[in-house]
């Protein structure tokens, strides 16, 4: 009787704090970080400062609703860079072209249903190993840029419409939080509340048996990667927005640094445990170590450094114990 | 020692390096039809020269690779490697020398650190090398946060130079696969490594030691990308902190082309070589045809693609979904 | 329970007089008391075995006698937990196949431990290669000593310089042999090293196994064919539940004997009320099945399977390990892409699934051989596993999840199976392997196919679950479902099947049907090969 109890008890914090225990670091780490730059410079903590912030931190936020997706089923997404670049600069064009902006929206989308199909193609049915699969897609696409941009210099001409998103406010919120903020739940909702959610969950963790339980392991590849496709694609419509410009290897940064993310949020590499909670505040991190960083006027290099040696940290201090036989 | 070389060369000829290898003839031929100073030795320098680097850079990673890893730090370490030297080699009187091994150490030292992450910390190679990147990347950044630097005019020359039709490069390489390459491949590590890319169970089981074969072989190919980095210097005379970029991705390319799984376990250095020359060739020889620079990643992509669906088509055929869905 | 320790008492003393008479030749093996167990399984008790130089001593018994465990104890995998094992007079302590090589006890198992794609020769020499002064692997002596073991061996045939890859299974099975006899051992431990060869190449085998013999090593053999334990075996030990049962000699060999001694004292006695539960069924033998295949026929697997099940039925599949079953079951639940043939009629629906998820969408359930790996998704709480197959009945016309719905069912499937859990939040690793197998049958109630194929599904399960198991079963049974039921347990098939198939080779062998199922018949049958028929047999 008294071990049942036990048990009862136990299971019942293990219930409770296992969501609260995933994302106990990023957010630990998120805090240290506000505490830091608001003790270095209290301007750090003014609104105008946060609102930079969340600003980065969104185009990292929805390029990481993709990665967050691919790595939940044990793959990767590394044709985000291009994908952003291209989606960017052929939308900025259509509207020049066109001042439609519709019509660049459109396009920016078709740059990313093609590269999200390319990838399902590679990974879900030549079972490519997707990193290099997509690494390969992010070369194709930026050979596609080059050859486009020689013809046809990117341009400027970024549609009010974007821009208005990017830096408007809605009763005083920006809006580009309100549209990260929808995505973001729609991704948590469709993640945690729906019945292709718990299937891509449970391929992540074993996909030959998820497949004999029933699940049709390539409706939940297509979506995965139609997904990545899109959000990289809205990310450098956004991204253009932001800059005002579009300009080859804009999204080049954008390979890494949403992985940081998506790991830093305690999703595993490995696939099936984490989610997009975890990347919306380790995206936020992300900019917070960066500036951190900035402000005390540690150099780039050093910088780089320590991002490596913290990703690295944490994934010796949180790596997961996979439960096999 | 004729049977070592008829050993040596008998295992590298496979169905898989065939295919780089008629690659790179083909892209030669192109070549030499449209700028037949290419068989010259100016040429043979010239195309020498452009492709050494990527061909070592290539050799470190096929080793990862073979021994079930992957290596995406290759970058990084070329950048690191080409700082350093540029740095320091000209900083004193006959500091060249010791700088030279110096940087060779650091390169065994970056391989050792991811062999232990991954060996020791038991982490997915992906994201281990992909932090290391990281470090490496920002430790030559510190090092040298412009491009710049300089080395000894005798290192440039004793790199990129030439004795008529033989290329100083291309005695780089030769060396890099006659005292790295094969000295590992031969010994019982070198096989032992084959064994824990292929099967790391049945490695213990025939009583090898997998951890110490990891090692090694990213140890090794630290030690190759340094030299690759070295290379660069010598090319280039001068450090530069994102000179490696490309080098990652090319490498893994290169080891894709050149009939290596990535699954691990099987492969020969020969394949990547060849491909190495045919990545760094194909886009000079399309350049004599007329057809600019900006064309050379989407071919390169499509090229890689092409290759990766060949790979992946062989997959389609197997007969289990058991098969299929076990990754 | 008496019955049988005062016969393994008996088998035991019979084991002593045997050794004490054989003055000559001192044992170069010696186990004596071996136990090994899994958590509450004792796998292994008190097992006794002794090895003889230029003998060849075979080990024999059911599935779950405990084989397989032994030969693991014996050739370094494991430890044993009580019990000492001596070679060559000495006490020894394996802490890996490869150091008992060494000492002179080398395995070859039989999942083979080659390298595909390095040669035969790297391959039996992996790990002690000659070497020059520098460190250098000396390939050519690699080669000349790899040529060597295999003339030693008698072996033809086999190029030292091919590739492992490339060769069939037979030749590989040939080289692990010689690998294992590259460190020269006494004793070598073949472990069902004919499973997958063919008559040749098992003629081939044994002549191999003949000359070890003769030239003075001492050789274990495991097999399940009886007719190759005859022709080639000097001494038999027989293993039932864990324990050694039984010792013959050569000149004792008798088929029905030694099929005694791997089931049991009492067995007739257990037939009637074995088919207690299965008689009691009401008779279906007028219904339409619901499950039909003519020559399904899979490629290397199975030859010309014809069967039949109708709703409300149980059919059962026997036979040894390996000669089908999965196969049979795997190619019903759409896991085969190709490379088969046969007709097939499934629920009115024609022609095989091509995937497993449309075979769940057509009503087929399966309950894999392997739970941790296809059963269940471990890290996954129990909840989470059992509403898998279920959740497009789950969700509203939103597509979001019905919690109080899911929590409802889940709840009552979990005291209906009687899956001891402090909630059903727990993630499944935990649950004990019969809590395990019982959630994931609950997933499959859950969904509700109509048919229901079970891959030995109380294997490693305890006495409670099981019974849990084929409650279950019954209701099923009773509810109209199609039911084929593999079992390697004899006792269940028995009590649960209303038509037994029993499979040897990919082929049926025999079915049984009604009273006439009992464990002796399908033992028989189990063993039954070719010859016994006079046909002609395909050589694959």
């Amino acid at each position: 009787m008294e071990n049942i109890l036990k048990n009862d008890r136990i299971a019942a914090i293990w219930r409770k704090t296992g969501f609260l225990q995933q994302i106990a670091f990023p957010v630990g780490l998120l805090i240290v970080l506000f505490a830091c730059a608001g003790a270095i410079n209290p301007q750090f903590l003014s609104w105008d400062s946060i609102r930079i912030q969340l600003t980065l931190a969104t185009f990292i936020g929805i390029a990481g609703i993709g990665q967050t997706l691919a790595i939940l089923i044990g793959q990767i997404d590394l044709s985000i860079p291009a994908n952003i670049t291209l989606a960017a600069i052929l939308s900025a064009n259509m509207y020049g072209q066109t001042s439609s902006s519709l019509l660049a929206f459109a396009t920016a989308l078709g740059v990313g249903v093609c590269t999200g199909l390319l990838n399902f193609a590679g990974v879900a049915w030549l079972r490519v190993p997707s990193l290099i699969w997509t690494l390969s897609v992010n070369l194709v696409l930026q050979g596609v840029t080059l050859v486009y941009t020689n013809a046809t210099a990117p341009s400027s001409t970024i549609s009010p419409l974007v821009r208005w998103v990017v830096t408007g406010s809605i009763i005083g919120i920006p809006a580009l939080l309100i549209f990260w903020t929808l995505c973001g739940t729609a991704c948590l909702l469709v993640l945690h509340a729906t019945a292709f959610g718990r299937r891509l969950y449970a391929l992540g963790n074993n996909e030959l048996a998820s497949a004999m339980s029933g699940v049709n392991v390539f409706q939940i590849y297509l979506p995965v990667y139609l997904t990545s496709g899109i959000a990289g694609s809205i990310a450098g419509v956004l991204l253009s927005g932001y800059s005002g410009q579009t300009y080859l290897g804009m999204g080049d940064s954008y390979l890494l640094i949403p992985i940081a993310a998506v790991v830093i949020g305690g999703t595993s590499l490995a696939g099936g445990s984490g989610g997009y909670f975890g990347t919306l505040i380790g995206s936020i991190a992300v900019v917070q170590l960066d500036s951190l960083l900035t402000s005390l006027q540690v150099s780039p290099g050093l910088r780089k450094i320590f991002f490596g040696i913290i990703v690295l940290g944490m994934m010796l201090v949180f790596r997961r114990k996979r439960a096999t036989v | 020692m004729k049977n070592w070389i008829k050993n040596s060369l008998y295992k590298g000829i496979s169905f898989n390096t065939l295919i780089p290898a008629i690659g790179l003839a083909l892209v030669l031929l192109i070549y030499w039809i449209q700028q037949p100073l290419i068989i010259s030795d100016f040429g043979m320098v010239s195309i020498s020269n452009q492709s050494v680097a990527l061909a070592i850079a290539a050799m470190a990673q096929t080793l990862v690779v073979i021994a079930g890893g992957i290596d995406l730090s290759v970058g990084a370490l070329i950048s690191l490697s080409s700082c350093f030297a540029a740095t320091y080699m000209s900083a004193a009187e006959g500091a060249a020398v010791p700088i030279l091994v110096g940087t060779l150490v650091l390169g065994v030292l970056a391989g050792l650190m991811n062999g232990a992450l991954v060996v020791y910390g038991r982490l997915e190679p992906l994201i281990v090398t992909l932090c290391t990147s990281f470090v490496l990347g920002g430790l030559a950044l510190q090092i040298r946060p412009q491009p710049g630097g300089a080395v000894p005019s005798w290192f440039a020359a004793m790199l990129t130079g030439n004795l008529s039709f033989l290329p100083f490069s291309l005695v780089l390489l030769i060396a890099s696969i006659c005292f790295i390459w094969i000295p590992l491949w031969r010994s019982r590590i070198g096989r032992a490594i084959q064994a824990v890319g292929n099967n790391e169970q049945n490695a213990y089981i025939s009583g090898l030691n997998p951890r110490k074969a990891k090692l090694f072989a990213y140890a090794v190919a630290g030690l190759l990308t340094a030299v690759a980095g070295l290379f660069i210097t010598a090319q280039t005379t001068s450090g530069d902190p994102n000179v490696g970029e490309v080098y990652t991705l090319n490498s893994i390319a290169a080891v894709v082309l050149g009939g290596v799984s990535l699954r691990g376990g099987r492969g020969n250095v020969a394949g990547p070589i060849l491909s190495g020359f045919l990545l760094s060739t194909i886009v000079s020889a399309l350049m004599a045809w007329g057809i600019s620079a900006f064309w050379q990643s989407l071919i390169q992509g499509l090229i890689l693609i092409l290759v990766l669906v060949g790979v992946g088509w062989q997959i389609l055929r197997s007969e289990s979904w058991r098969q299929l869905l076990q990754r | 329970m008496d019955k049988e320790d005062a016969f393994s008492e008996s088998a035991a003393a019979l084991n002593k007089q045997k050794v004490a008479g054989s003055v000559d030749n001192v044992p170069i093996l010696v186990a004596e008391d071996l136990s090994k167990a899994f958590g509450t399984t004792r796998a292994v008790r008190n097992a006794n075995i002794r090895c003889y130089a230029g003998e060849v001593h075979a080990l024999l018994g059911a599935n779950g006698a405990g084989k397989s465990t032994l030969v693991r104890l014996l050739s370094g995998v494991l430890q044993p937990d009580t019990g000492t094992i001596w070679l060559r007079g000495t006490t020894v302590q394996f802490a890996n196949p490869q150091r008992a090589a060494i000492a002179g006890l080398a395995t070859v198992f039989q999942e083979l431990s080659l390298f595909p794609q390095l040669t035969v020769a790297q391959n039996i020499l992996i790990g002690q290669e000659p070497r020059s002064k520098v460190g250098w692997i000396k390939e050519d002596k690699v080669l000349e000593r790899a040529k060597e073991i295999l003339d030693q061996l008698g072996v033809t045939g086999i190029n030292p310089s091919a590739v492992v890859e490339n060769l069939s299974l037979g030749q590989r099975q040939i080289v692990e042999i010689a690998k294992a006899l590259s460190r020269e051992p006494d004793i070598l431990l073949l472990d069902e090293a004919t499973s997958a060869l063919g008559p040749e190449e098992s003629a081939r085998l044994f002549d191999l196994v003949r000359s070890l013999r003769d030239s003075g090593k001492g050789v274990i053999f495991i097999s399940h064919r009886m007719e190759e334990i005859e022709a080639i075996a000097d001494r038999m030990t027989i293993l039932r539940d864990g324990q050694t049962v039984g010792h013959l000699m050569r000149n004792e060999f008798n088929r029905s004997d030694v099929f005694q001694l791997m089931l049991g004292p009492g067995l007739s006695s257990t037939v009637k009320s074995g088919r207690e539960s299965a008689a009691k069924r009401p008779s279906r033998a007028t219904e339409k099945p619901i499950l039909q295949i003519e020559n399904l026929s899979l490629k290397n697997r199975l030859h010309g399977i014809s069967l039949q099940v109708r709703p409300g039925e149980v059919l059962g599949l026997a036979g040894l390990e390996g000669q089908g079953q999965i196969a049979l079951l795997h190619l019903l639940f759409g896991m085969y892409r190709k490379g088969y043939s046969g007709s097939v009629n499934i629920n009115g629906r024609r022609g095989l699934s091509r995937t497993p998820w449309e075979a769940v969408k057509n009503g087929v359930g399966l309950i894999p051989e392997d739970r941790k790996t296809q059963g269940a998704i471990l890290p996954l709480s129990v909840e989470a596993n059992l509403s898998l197959a279920s959740l497009g009945a789950l969700t509203n016309r939103f597509g979001l999840i019905q919690r109080n719905r899911e929590r409802m069912i889940v709840q009552d499937f979990i005291s209906a199976l009687a899956v001891k859990i402090a909630s059903p939040r727990e993630p499944i690793v935990r649950l004990s392997g019969g809590n395990q197998q019982k959630v994931i049958i609950g997933k499959w109630l859950a969904r509700d196919p109509s048919i229901f194929l079970f891959c030995d599904p109380t294997r490693g399960v305890d006495i409670g679950a099981k019974a849990g198991i084929y409650k279950i079963i019954e209701q099923l049974a009773v509810e109209g479902k199609g039911i084929i039921y593999y079992s390697t347990e004899l006792e269940e098939l028995v009590s649960l099947c209303d038509r037994v198939a029993v499979l040897k080779d990919g082929r049926i062998a025999g079915i049984l049907e009604g009273d006439a199922i009992n464990q002796q018949r399908i033992l028989e049958l189990s063993f039954w090969t070719h010859q016994n028929r006079s046909e002609h047999r395909e050589i694959e």
